[in-house]
Parts: structure tokens; sequence; C-alpha cells
């Protein structure tokens, strides 16, 4: 080859080739085309800087934390419809003329499926969040991204979140889409329209989530969320707590009152041993009006009939912020808004009268004089310190539902913060009280002895609902004399014949032995008030007894726990019950309770049909 | 319907190959034959000596003293073969013909600035002959007009057929929107791809602090430097999923003489204040206020105790202490706030060029500077640019090619839109002319201290133009380099890599005194200080191989090959402080702790495309054209194919049509292609997570329904079109008739609420556009005097024809606009009027009213007698109908060029009729609802019983609706505006050291024929279509003139 045809090879490239060579040459090409184009492949994937991707998420303990604060922080973004469905649609809430047709709507029972207030965006938001966060919990639990013990916190913690909301979007609407896998696709919308199911089912459906929980105790150390803080707040206080959702989902059914029972009990000694004699315990103590701890209506000491000694320490619970120390001996679960930070606190605009406040909701007229207006203090005089002064303030003409404002500032009146009460032991002590009592209604006697009659456990109804444990419990001998202090007030058939777990509550003070039992200062919710205890009188109640004191319950859940959204469950959950006791009975009593807001009114009420369909707000699910 | 059109493509190509064929079957007839002709000046008819011809198969030859010139063909091809013959002379425009047989020909040459038949297009490639297209395309080529334009949209208006350019606002520097042969979208982008100098040039407007204003990039590039534009309306399938909405390739400054050329040219304007809005006087406003009051419930007294309307002087007794109405000054105005609001603007601009080079090495240089106040008081554009551009052979085969430009502009502007206490104009308009700028004493001394926000809540209009801040700053850098390299006569290598950063820093401050004051949810804002940094950089490269193949006379192929990868970052960080201690504090560091905001967003976008295109043309008669891209995309999961075919038939090159003289040229071109629109999100395919706050730390939540067949919006085009040159080219006809079909289309549906989302994004919707563009270009004279004339036409017929999510009914403004399968995207939807109740006998017998709550609202005598639809009495959003479309019927241009000697004249009107609008200004000012100040049309108000009129009466916060949503505010938005005119002047006779001189004033918006009653029928408030005629007080073109010089050296 001469330098000549070296340059025309050069010149004119692959003809010179042969023919084997130039396919070895193409396939050569091919694959460099093909090797291109798979590096190209993944030089057009990129990594989302705006979004998180999935495949980037749920790596390890840090990313379930934040999912978990994500998960939480739409939780508060529910607090305004719930609050709303679940008290202005029911007897205590009402709204003024300010309110818009949607608020009116809800409040007449009148709103249609496209009112903004019944929207369930914002629940199943909360719950689809549920559903990816517990399938991917599973997913790092397979692939060993974290602990059996981390997974167990979060998966129940995350659970709890889904049943609370389930709960609360069920008892709001009757029968609704219950989905419990996370959408991957378009094509998973809405894909199941068989998966509707009806409040029954739905409770059965959470109780058995609840029990098979990993854990029904709150974060530990493991997760590295007990005990954490964002700012000023302890994380503690807005983890919904397991078993106070467990014992409200057992009430709803007919048989599982013990369990209810012992579900609180539970929570009242969660980790093993009692809590201190403070907490939760609804205590009664001090008379001087210093100690904070406890909520009580009372007056000054030795001025008990003087209605200017008034002091009214029940609203402390409202007005303590959660960072105080006194605030968890009656909050158990409660969600304080920042000011500065989304979720805004909605509670200013919707019940304030200043800044931001619209004044669109106040209480309604029935809850003013039907229920606080005719409650009857110690001393005599009509009156309830949870009323006026405690849930509602009188601004001029314009009552004011003041639960929600005590942080409100008006030198700051564009600063929305303040507390969204969820689980409180006030309320708690409540339900307690309604467990015995159903539960007290299992004939014949414990363990088969005859001085041991199943009806004894009313009696701590009674000390919950009315008086207090070492009250109640106070006996004496037969022959009137009384025993020594160590003997007494422990919860039980008679002195020394103790109620077993969980009925079973230590109120002694004896100084000699030394003896300070846990639930010493324990007070029932009436006395907290100062009020006059409701008793059963045969001959005065055509009612039996144990519906006497369900309804006392749940009148007592109105004047206690007024506005704090669980309004509307409570009257639903009587109700169902005695409808299933009784047919027509639960009807007659929704259409007596609810009436009543509308009576008050001069209006005409919403009428209840046995038939349970038209009970529930309408809402559009497609 | 599918069928009949593909029948006709069938019998069109089979008349096409029956014809061919003939051709083909004559081919051995003859061998060897001449074709002679004469080259003359089509204005004296005089020979041209020295021209050049050249054509196909023959060797060039030069005419002659006497014009002539003769042509050998020696190759044993038939006569009947079209050949392609060139004529060059210099200071005349190349000629190009398409010839058969030996005639004897008579070639007319035109001077430089005549448009012919041959027009030169940029394509994705490089240059192409419009002859040899078979696509819809135009050129444009920057005119003197053109030079005072800050922004190269200008450039658009009017001249392509099928573009409609419509300037978002008269403020200095502002872009324009663009729509290529109607809408091809509803939320993906609807702006066409932008290519310059070969590197995709993203035409997106950033979101900006400024309300109403949305940065644009084109306002980089110095009009100056372009030096050629074209506009693939068909085609555009070579940029696969970017090029849906039409592509439109600018080249910028090149030259391919070494000799040193330079150019000068600096100009200077005025723009002139608007014609003010007829809003009432003080006096007409203080009885209107009256009225106004009396209707909230106040009583007479309490009305003459209200210190803005109170008569009584302030009087000091002797301690000197003041009784009275101390506030009487303050209101005993008659203010006219307009003049507030605008201002007369200067404009200057000075531009240099320099080109040059030697044998292996080009070079472009240019260097800008403008500085251009707007009309609006306080607003001003200024821009410094440069550009380098420079064209290397390293090697006989082997050339680079470098592009560099940056630009730095900085904008002083206004808040546009709604109405808000910020916005300059609005509050100019509703400011009671009673209240004056400046503070007064009790003894009526005017204060040099600006007045507060009075005590309706309005701004002090003063304030607002000159302490408000509202500040852009724009950089913008493009760097390209290019290869190529020939390995022989048939194969050619080419590969760019280009980097593409642009940031655009905003800085806003809005102080205290004078403003009204707006709320935070926690907190009144006292002033404000925001800022915001948008990074957006763009890493662009391609490569591909040509293939280039003669087969014979006319007969050849160009084929392309190759790919491109793109890569765009952007990121977005703002912080908003508010209520610094002073008004002097304005940077954001001075802003309350509690109530800062920062925030920001990062995006990140990879697309990659292979593509390949085939051009063929056969027997100089048939042209052929196949696109293959195949797009992959971050956006999406699967690759996209996107083909186009079309083809092209020269009527012309037929024997059969040789013989009709009036006819140069006629193509008939046929063309169906699948092009995308890849702006469908970053992310919308995955399943991903965004930030939540809880107590103010970030969780993560699901972020949206994750669409794994999210794909991008794929637009079909198909379309038929011709284009032909008459007269000895002296006229110029280009026709095309479309169809569009916008499959995929992006919706946004209302997701199942178990979902936990309200919406999610899908290719949910259907579109389709029937169209027809028409461009005309003639020489009207061509003598002494030339003067050509130049038309555009473009029709087009939106509808949308598949909307998942249902009809869609969006608030803009105020306006309601309806999105529904069978009707144009964002239709006016709202209350027929019938007029005004005369007589309340009269509303009392038509029993018409409202429900408020559960309260029924009866209208009475003054209120708006609304058309009840439904005929059951109350009047509720069942009675809204479609009342506008705010699509025009047709708009265009026309062009206007006469020259004599070294004198010339051009205009150019645009125009746009049928389209109708929503004067929402017209809605601020008649709205009567509140004590704003209102138009002298409400002097005309409903009064007294049996008034007959056709303004409502005046009743406080407007409870029966009168000035709710309806046909009032809906108005033809028809228009013929003189866009620019210029008169031009060469100077004869220049010393030696300079080339030329040319002198020119232009006019710019001189004159509008309009009934629409808004400031200007020309704008757009947003790209997206459904604001398409939504007004919303926009700064209008201001009328303007400028004198210039422009000097070669």
């Amino acid at each position: 080859m001469n330098a000549r045809d070296i340059k025309d090879r050069v010149q004119t490239g692959h003809r010179f080739l042969s023919r084997k060579t130039r396919r070895i040459k193409a396939v050569k090409y091919l694959f460099a085309v093909l090797l291109l184009s798979g590096f190209c492949y993944s030089c057009i994937d990129t990594e989302s800087l705006e979004v998180l991707d999935e495949s980037d998420h749920y790596q390890n303990l840090a990313d379930a934390q934040k999912s978990v604060i994500g998960l939480y922080g739409k939780v508060m973004g529910m607090a305004e419809q719930l609050v709303v469905l679940n008290e202005l649609h029911a007897d205590l809430m009402d709204v003024t003329t300010n309110a818009d047709q949607d608020l009116q709507d809800i409040s007449n029972f009148t709103s249609n499926a496209d009112n903004p207030w019944t929207n369930p965006v914002p629940f199943y938001s909360v719950i689809q969040n549920c559903n990816d966060m517990l399938a991917h919990f599973d997913l790092m639990l397979a692939n060993h991204q974290f602990t059996k013990d981390q997974y167990n916190e979060f998966y129940s913690d995350v659970m709890t979140v889904r049943c609370w909301t389930y709960f609360q979007v069920g008892t709001l609407f009757g029968k609704i889409p219950y989905l419990t896998k996370p959408i991957k696709s378009l094509k998973d919308v809405g894909a199941d329209q068989s998966s509707y199911i009806g409040l029954d089912e739905l409770i059965s459906n959470l109780i058995t989530c609840m029990e098979n929980l990993p854990t029904l105790n709150q974060y530990t150390s493991v997760s590295g969320m007990a005990s954490k803080k964002l700012g000023n707040y302890n994380l503690d206080d807005y983890f919904i707590n397991k078993r106070c959702l467990l014992s409200e989902l057992y009430l709803w059914t007919d048989d599982q009152y013990y369990k209810a029972a012992k579900t609180i009990r539970d929570f009242h000694i969660e980790g093993g041993t009692e809590e201190t004699w403070k907490r939760y315990k609804t205590i009664s103590y001090v008379y001087q009006g210093t100690f904070e701890g406890a909520y009580m209506v009372t007056y000054t000491r030795y001025l008990w009939n003087d209605i200017n000694s008034l002091v009214n320490l029940w609203v402390n619970m409202f007005q303590l912020g959660m960072n105080e120390s006194w605030a968890n001996f009656e909050n158990i679960t409660c969600m304080t808004y920042d000011p500065s930070y989304t979720p805004t606190y909605p509670f200013i605009r919707l019940m304030g009268t200043q800044g931001v406040g619209k004044y669109l909701l106040k209480p309604s007229a029935n809850a003013i004089d039907n229920y606080w207006g005719v409650q009857v203090q110690t001393n005599g005089f009509t009156f309830d310190g949870r009323g006026e002064g405690g849930s509602y303030e009188m601004n001029g003409q314009q009552p004011v539902i003041t639960k929600y404002l005590h942080s409100f500032d008006a030198n700051a009146p564009y600063e929305q913060s303040g507390k969204w009460f969820i689980y409180r032991a006030g309320w708690l002590n409540l339900l307690y009280a309604e467990a015995c009592n159903r539960y007290a209604e299992t004939p014949g006697y414990v363990d088969g002895d005859p001085t041991k009659p199943y009806s004894a456990y009313r009696r701590l109804t009674n000390a919950f609902l009315n008086t207090s444990l070492s009250a109640e419990f106070n006996f004496t001998r037969p022959d009137g004399t009384t025993y020594p202090a160590d003997s007494v007030a422990v919860s039980g058939w008679s002195a020394g014949k103790e109620f077993p777990y969980p009925f079973y509550f230590d109120a002694r003070y004896s100084t000699t032995p030394y003896h300070r039992g846990y639930w010493r200062d324990h007070s029932g919710i009436r006395n907290r008030a100062s009020l006059t205890s409701v008793t059963y009188d045969s001959t005065a109640t055509v009612q039996p007894e144990v519906r006497f004191y369900e309804k006392a319950i749940l009148d007592e859940l109105a004047l206690e726990t007024a506005y704090e959204g669980h309004r509307w469950r409570d009257i639903l959950r009587i109700a169902r019950r005695w409808n299933r006791e009784k047919a027509g009975t639960g009807t007659a009593l929704l259409n007596q309770v609810i009436g009543a807001k509308f009576a008050k009114n001069g209006k005409s009420a919403p009428v209840f049909l046995d038939n349970e369909s038209n009970w529930y707000l309408p809402v559009n699910f497609q | 319907m599918k069928t009949m059109k593909r029948r006709y493509f069938y019998i069109l190509l089979l008349t096409a190959l029956l014809t061919s064929s003939q051709g083909v079957f004559c081919q051995s007839e003859t061998t060897g034959f001449t074709v002679k002709g004469i080259v003359v000046s089509a204005v004296t008819g005089k020979p041209l000596a020295g021209a050049r011809v050249s054509m196909e198969g023959s060797k060039p030859a030069m005419t002659e003293e006497t014009g002539q010139f003769e042509l050998a063909v020696v190759e044993k091809e038939a006569m009947s073969v079209t050949r392609l013959l060139q004529v060059s002379v210099p200071g005349y425009a190349t000629k190009k013909l398409l010839l058969n047989g030996s005639r004897l020909l008579r070639i007319a040459m035109n001077d430089e600035t005549f448009k012919g038949m041959d027009q030169v297009l940029q394509t994705p490639f490089g240059v192409a002959s419009s002859l040899f297209s078979p696509y819809a395309t135009a050129a444009v080529s920057p005119n003197l007009s053109a030079t005072t334009k800050s922004t190269p949209d200008a450039l658009f208006q009017g001249s392509v057929s099928g573009l409609n350019t419509v300037f978002r606002s008269g403020q200095p520097g502002s872009g324009a929107n663009m729509y290529l042969q109607g809408f091809q979208s509803m939320l993906a982008t609807s702006q066409p791809l932008i290519i310059v100098d070969g590197v995709p040039y993203e035409n997106f407007g950033f979101k900006s602090l400024i309300s109403n204003y949305q940065t644009n990039p084109l306002s980089a590039i110095e009009v100056k430097d372009i030096e050629s534009i074209s506009v693939l309306k068909d085609g555009s399938g070579i940029y696969g999923g970017k090029g849906a909405n039409g592509v439109i390739l600018i080249n910028t400054l090149s030259t391919s003489d070494p000799a040193t050329k330079l150019e000068a040219h600096v100009h200077t304007g005025m723009s002139f204040v608007p014609k003010s809005f007829p809003v009432m006087n003080a006096s007409q406003y203080r009885t209107f206020l009256g009225d106004m009051l009396a209707s909230a419930g106040l009583s007479t007294s309490a009305i003459q105790n209200l210190p803005y309307i109170n008569q009584e002087k302030p009087v000091a007794d002797k301690y000197g202490r003041y009784s009275g109405n101390l506030d009487y000054y303050r209101y005993a105005n008659n203010t006219d706030w307009q003049k507030s609001a605008y201002e007369m603007a200067e404009d200057q601009n000075y531009y240099l060029n320099v080109k040059g080079g030697d044998q292996t090495a080009l070079y472009a240089l240019s260097l800008g500077f403008l500085n251009q106040d707007g009309i609006e008081s306080g607003t001003n554009y200024s821009r410094f640019n440069m550009r380098f551009n420079s064209d290397i052979a390293i090697s006989q085969r082997f050339n680079a090619h470098t592009n560099m430009s940056f630009s730095y502009g900085t904008r002083s502007l206004q808040n546009e839109g709604p109405s808000s206490s910020y916005n300059l104009l609005s509050t100019s308009l509703i400011k009671a002319p009673i209240t004056a700028a400046h503070k007064f004493d009790y003894q009526g001394n005017e204060s040099p201290n600006l007045e507060e926000a009075d005590v309706f809540g309005v701004s002090n209009p003063e304030a607002i133009a000159s302490n408000i801040v509202l500040k852009n700053l724009n950089y913008r850098f493009l760097g390209k380099i290019g290869l190529d390299y020939t390995v022989n006569q048939n194969w050619r290598l080419d590969g760019a890599f280009s980097l593409h950063f642009n940031k655009d820093r905003e800085r806003i401050f809005i102080p205290e005194a004078g403003i009204a004051s707006d709320t935070l949810s926690n907190a009144i804002v006292l002033n404000q200080a925001q800022h915001r940094v948008e990074r957006w950089f763009n890493l662009y490269g391609e490569g591909y191989a040509t293939y280039t193949k003669n087969f014979g006379i006319g007969t050849h192929l160009m084929a392309h090959g190759g790919m491109r990868y793109q890569s765009v970052q952007s990121e977005n960080d703002y912080a908003y402080a508010y209520n610094s201690s002073s008004d002097e504090f304005k940077s954001i560091q001075y802003g309350d702790l509690n109530l800062r905001k920062i925030g920001g967003s990062l995006g990140r976008q990879n697309w990659m495309s292979f593509f390949a295109d085939a051009d063929l043309t056969l027997k100089n008669k048939f042209l052929f054209s196949a696109i293959l891209s195949s797009d992959a995309s971050s956006r999406y999961n699967s690759m996209r194919l996107f083909p186009t075919l079309s083809g092209a038939w020269l009527l012309s090159s037929e024997p059969f049509m040789s013989k009709i003289e009036k006819i140069d040229f006629l193509k008939i071109r046929v063309n169906a292609g699948l092009s995308g629109n890849d702006d469908i999100g970053n992310y919308s395919q995955k399943t991903y997570y965004v930030a939540q706050s809880f107590l103010g730390n970030n969780g993560l939540v699901l972020g949206g329904i994750p669409d794994a067949e999210i794909g991008p919006e794929m637009l079909t085009k198909t379309s038929i079109g011709l284009d032909g040159s008459f007269f000895k080219e002296r006229l110029q006809v280009s026709l095309d008739a479309y169809h569009h079909v916008v499959n995929d289309m992006l919706t946004l549906s209302h997701a199942m609420p178990s979902s936990g989302f309200d919406y999610y994004l899908s290719n949910g919707g259907a579109m389709k556009n029937d169209g027809l563009d028409l461009t005309v270009n003639g020489r009207i004279v061509n003598s002494a005097i030339k003067w050509d004339l130049g038309l555009t036409i473009s029709r087009y017929k939106n509808e949308v024809t598949r909307l998942d999510c249902g009809t869609l009914e969006s608030d803009l403004n105020g306006a309601t606009v309806q999105t529904k399968v069978g009707q144009p995207i964002g239709v006016f939807y709202g209350y027929q009027t019938n007029g005004v109740y005369t007589t309340q006998e009269e509303a009392g017998a038509a029993g018409k009213y409202i429900m408020d709550g559960s309260v029924k609202r009866y209208f009475s005598g003054g209120d708006i007698r609304f058309v009840d639809k439904t005929g059951e009495g109350e009047i509720n959003e069942k009675d809204r109908i479609v009342i506008g479309d705010p699509n025009p019927d047709v708009f265009g241009g026309i062009m206007n060029a006469v020259s004599w000697k070294t004198v010339s004249l051009e205009t150019r009107f645009t125009y746009s009729l049928g389209g109708d609008v929503f004067n929402y200004t017209r809605y601020l000012l008649e709205s009567m609802s509140g004590f704003d100040n209102q138009s002298q049309a409400v002097l005309n108000r409903w009064q007294v019983d049996g008034q007959s009129t056709s303004i409502p009466k005046a009743t406080w916060g407007d409870p029966m609706g009168n000035s709710r949503f309806s046909d009032r505010w809906i108005e033809d938005g028809s228009y013929l505006r003189l866009k620019d005119v210029t008169l031009s002047y060469l100077l004869p006779n220049v010393p030696d050291a300079v080339k030329s001189v040319r002198l020119f004033v232009t006019g710019e918006n001189l004159l509008t024929l309009t009934n629409y009653m808004g400031a200007d029928p020309e704008f757009s408030q947003s790209e997206s279509p459904l604001y398409y005629g939504v007004d919303a007080v926009i700064c209008p073109q201001p009328k303007a003139v400028f004198l210039g010089i422009k000097i070669g050296l």
C-alpha cells in the first residue's frame, strides 16, 4: 500500500473496509448507540429538588419522624371542621347573624352534600397519608431500615391517627369509604366502590385495628419521638392517646364496657405503675385558690356562701400553656397552635369578636339556659362556673365562646394562637363513669359471691360523676361508727372488700399509719364544679337507673366538655345504644336533646327517624 | 369526515404521481439544448450587464451589455425536466426561477428590498429556500421601524399570519404573549418555542413579586442584533415534546464579508401621556357621595357632620384655638389624580456593531444601551447588552462557531392588574377627587408632606408613584460553541454545546406613608419589603449528522439524524418582611422578626430527544419531508414518538403550468404531524412528598395523586397550504388552512374526596383549532416610486372537545370564564341584562328577586333588569349564559412601504376584529357600590322613578348585585392600530469616511381606531388562554415619537 492509498483510505473512510469488517463496525456502532441511550436514560432521570421523591423517602428513622411531623401538621388542619361539625351540628352551639348560609345550614341540620364544611378531603388527606406511611413502615421493617421497636411505636401512632380520623368521619357521615391501602397511581383512586361501610362495621374494624397495635403506650426514647420538642412545644401533648381512643370505641359496642373501663384504668397506670396523684385525677384539693392544678369552681375558704368569693379555677385548664407543669394534670391530648406558623389557629376567627374574630359562632340559648343555667351549687346558688365565666362570657348582650380565646391578646389582635382540646381527664373520667354504669347492669355476682353484686360498680359512676371516691367509699360500720382511715376510701363492696382491677381505686388519706392513696384528692366532676349531686330516685323517675345515670352523664358531658368537639358523638353514642336496647327510645332521646336547641330558638326542629340513615350529615364522596 | 379527508389526500397523491411519470417517460427524447434570455431591470426595463446566471445542469453565464445570456445544456436530459435557474446582480434581489423547456426568458430584476417568492428560511439545521419547503413557514426580516423597539416580540406583530402577538402592557420593556394558530394548551405553556442561534430559549415568564409583571426573556435580545427570524408553523415536530406551540428561530448578528464594517445607531424619543378617563370631578363626586352615604343608612345630619362633607371652614379664636371642621382643607380639593399616574417619558438608545474578520475568522460584535422611561410615573427600563458572534474556519472542513451574549436590564415598575391599594393606575381612578396629595394645615396652607391613605381606605397615588419601590433586575448570559465537520460531499457532522443562564432579582418595598394598610393572618401590615431571586440554568447540547445526495437535476435528498439533550435547573428564593420601624429601612432584615416569611423552590428537568428527518426534492416538482423524533423526559415515564409527514407539489414546475405567464410559482402543501408540549410539571408522574408545616418545622406529606401515565400534550397538526407568486413576482400569496387537534390536554380534574386530594393533574382534555392564515405581499407601484403592501389575515376557531374534569369556571378579576366541551376555551359566562327597571311599578310587575340567606330580596326601580333565563323568578347562577367570546374573528396586520429615491415611508397597522373584552376598568368605575370615585357615566344613574337610563341606581354595598359579572361589562375589543410609522432619509452626500447616514423619524401607536372604552384594546394579562380578553387596569401602549440616526462606517 503506498502513501496515496493510505491518504485515499483516510479520505474515503469505510469504503475500503471489507464487508465483514463493516458488519462488525455496524454492530459496534449499534452497541455504542445502545450504551449511549442507556447512559442518557439515566441522565434524564432527575432528582426532584422541590419535592421529595418516593425513592428518597422512608429510608431511615429521620424520614419516619419527618412523616409523623407532617402528619400531625395535617391533623391540626382538621380542627376547624371537626369542632364545627361536632358542636354546631348539635345542641350547644349556634350561629350568630354574621354566619353565612353554609354555617347556618350546619346549625339547622339543613346542610347539603356540597356544604364546604362537610368536605371530606381534609380527613381523607390524613387517612391517605396514614395509609402511605403504614405501607412504607412495613417496607422499612422488612428492609431493616429501622428496628422492630421503632416500627412498633411509629406504626401504632400512625394507625391510631388513622383510626381516630375514621372514627370522626364515620360518626359524622355514617356510611363512608374505608380504605386501608395507599394510592400508588390515579387508577387506584375510587377503584374500590365496595369499600363503603356503615358505622357498626367501622367501629368493629377500628377496635380490631387498635387491639392489634403492637403497643398502646406513648412513644418512648426508642423512636426519638418521646419528649421531643419543637420550639416550646412538647410533642407528647400532640400525639393522639391510644387508650383514650380505644376506650371510647369500646363504648360504642354493647358488650365491651369492661374493656372500656379497663382501658381507662390502664391509661391511668400507663407504664406499669399508677401515675402520680396529680395526673388525671380531677382533684379538688385546695381552698385558698392558689393551687392551679386543682381545676375547681369553688369559693374562698370559709366564704362558701358568698357568691362574690367565687374562685373559678376550672377555666385554668384552658388557659394554662401546655408547657406549664399543671396543664398536664388535666389535658391528655391537646394541640397548641403557634401564632407564627401554619396551620393557623382557626377558632379566634370563628368565635372571637376582636381582631380577626368574625364572631360567627356562639353558645346556644339552650346551652346557656337549659344546661348551665339550671345547675345548683352546693351552697344553693343556681350557677355553674363551667358556663358563664368558664365556657363562655357575655360581651354586652352577646354570649361569646371563650374556651378557645384564652390566648387572644387584644394588644396583638392579629395573632392567632390557642389550643385544640382533644382528650382531657374530665371527659375521660365521665366515660369511665359511663362504662361502670353499664357494666353494673351485668346480672349476678362477681366470682359468684352474693356479697359482690355487679350492680355495686355503679357506685363508681356516682363517685366519678358526682362526689368523689373518698366520699363514695367512706364506709361505716353497721352501727354507724367509722372505720380507721386506712381501711376505707378504697373502692369496694364494703370496707376490706375491694373491687378488683380495673375498678380498684385507692383514695385513702391516713396519717397513722401513714398512707397516701393516689386517688385521695379525686373529685367527681360535679363536685369539682361545686355542684349538687345528681342522684337516682326510683320514686321520682320512671327510667331505669342505668338510663337515668346515662342521661345524667350525657348532660354532664355537655356541661363539662361543651365545644370541645365531642358533643355530636356523645349524643349519637347514647342514642344508638338506647335504640339497640329498645327501638325508638334512642331516636326519642336524639330528638329531645337536639330539639331543645330549636325549641329554645322558637324554630322547628329537625326530625330524626328510627332509620338511622337520616341522622348523619349529607356528604359528597364523589 | 376523517375518511373524506383521507380520500382527498389519496386523490391528490395519485394525480401527483401520474403527472410526474410523464416527465420520466419523456426523458430520452432530446439531447442537448440551450436556454436563452435577457436580464432587465424591472423598473426601467433596461438590460442589465454583469448578471450571473446559473442553472442546474449547465455552466453559469454572465450577461453582456445587452443583458442577454445563453446557457447550454449538454447533459442528456429532457428539456421538460424542471431546472432551477438563478440570477444575481449586485444591488438587486437574487432571483430563482423554476423552469422547463427552452423558452426565451425575460428576467426582470428588482431592488434588494423586494420580497420575491424566494425567501431565506432558518431551519433547525441551517438555512433553506422557501421555494422548496413543504411546510407552512414565515420569514420575518427586521425592518427599520423595528429599530426603536426594545424587545423582539414587536417584530411579530401583524407580520406573521397565524401568530397572534399581544403586548402584555405599555410599561417599558414588557413582552408580548404569542399564540400561534389558536390556543394549544389550557394549563401548560401556550407560547412558541424560541430558538436563538440554535439554542432553546425558554420563553416562559417567571412569576414576579410585581403584580401582572412577568419577566420577558426576549427583552434580553437587542432587536438590532437580529439578522433573521423564521416561524415554523409546521414541522415543529423536530423539537418533539417542546414543539407543539410552534417554533420561532432567531438568528443574530453574523457576517460573511471579512471587510470591517461598523454601524452606529442612536435614537431618542418621547412617549406621551394617554387620554385620561372621564371620572367625576369634586362637585359631581360630592353629590354621588351624599347619595351613597344616604343609602348606607346615614341621616342627613349625620352626613352633614362628616368631615369630608361639612363645609365649615376652621376658624381660630383669639387664643389660637380652632373650631369648625378641622379637616375642611383636607377635603376641599378638586384633584385630578390621573395626573399623578402618568407623565411624559423619554427614551434613549445607543447601539454599535462591528463586523469583519479575515479568511479564517469572521466576527460580529455589538454593544447597546437603552434607557426608557415609562409613561406610568416611576417606571423605567434600562438595559446594557453585548453580543459577540464568530465563525472560525479551523480547516477546510472543520469550522467553529461561537455565540456569546450578555444582557443586564433593570426595571422600575408599577403594579398592574385588579385593584389593590398598591396599584397606581386603579388607585388614581378611584381616589376621591376631594382629597389631596399633600397635607394641609387649618389655615389651608399646603405642606410638602404626603397625605396618608384617605378615610375611604384608598392609598395616596402620589405616594405610590414616588415612594413605592418595585424593581426587577435581570441578568442573562447565553454562550454557545458549535462545531461542524464536513466528512465528504455527502456527510457532515454538527455539534453544539451551550450554556444559558438567567437571573432575576426583584426587590419591592411598600412604605407605610400614604398607603392603605393590609393585614396578614397575624398582624396589620404597616410597611413591607420583599426580595426574590430566580435563577435559571440551562445546559444544552446537540449533535447530528447530515447526509446530502444529488440524484440528478432537481432530485436531491437531505437527511439529518442526531440527538439533543437539555438539562434545566431552576431556583427561586424569596423573603418577605413586614413592619420595619421606619419607611427608610427598606431592606428585609429590618422587618419584624415574627412576621418574616421565607420560601423558595427548586426545579430540575432533563430532556433528551433523538431525531431524524429527510427532505426529498423530486424533479424539482415534488417535495417530501419526514420527521421522526423520540423524546425522553424526566417529566414522564415512557419515550414518546413524534412523526411528521409532509409533501408538496410545485405545480408551476409542470409543463402545462409553465405556459401560464401570470403564474410564476405555485406550490400546494400537505402536512400532517405530531408534536408535544411537555410543560406538565416536573413531578406529576411520581409519588412525592412535600413539606408540611408543623409548629414551624417541616414534616413531609404526600404531594399529589401520582399519574404514572401522564405525558406531554399531543398536538396533531394537519394542514393544507398554497404558496403562489404571480405577475412577475409582483404578488405573493400564501394561504394555509389547518386543523389542529390537541389530545391529552392537561386538565385539573376534581378528585374523589377519598383520595385525600381536591384535584389531580392528568391528560384529561382535548381541544381543536381550525383556522386559515393568509399572507399577501405585493408591489403595487414599481417605478421611481416603489410601494410595497403586505397584508396578513388570520382566523381560527377554537373548540374544547373533551374535558374529563367537567365544565370549568374560573374567576378572573371578577369575570367568570367558562371552559366547556363544544365551546372555545374560556368564554365569558355571566348574566344577561336588559337595561334598568325604569319604575318601581315595572320592577314589581316583573317580580324578580335574589335570595339573601333565606330572605327574598326583590329588584326594585333603578336596579338592573337581569334576564331570568330559567324563568323561576329568582335571579341566580343558573341564569348565566355565555355572554362573550374573547377570541377575535380575524387579526393581522397591514404593512406599507413606500420609497422614492432615498426617502422611504414605512407603516404598519395591526388589527384584531370581533373579540370580546371584559372591561374591568369600567366595572371598577361604574359599580357604584362604595365610596370609590366613578366615571362620569354614573352621573346618568337612575335617581327618580320613571327615569329611563342604562345606569342603575347607586346603592351602598350593591345588595342586589347590579354590578355582578354581566354583559354590561363586555365590550367589543376590535381595533385597528397604526402600530408604527417611520419616515427615513438616506443622506445622498456623505464624507468619504462614512458609508451611509440615515435619518429617521418613527411614530408608535399614533392612531388607534376602536370602540373599546378601556385604556387600550391591546393587553394581555397572562399567557394563559383563560385570561385572553380579561382586561385589568393595565398601562396602555403609549403614543411615542422617536428621532434617530443610523451611521454606517
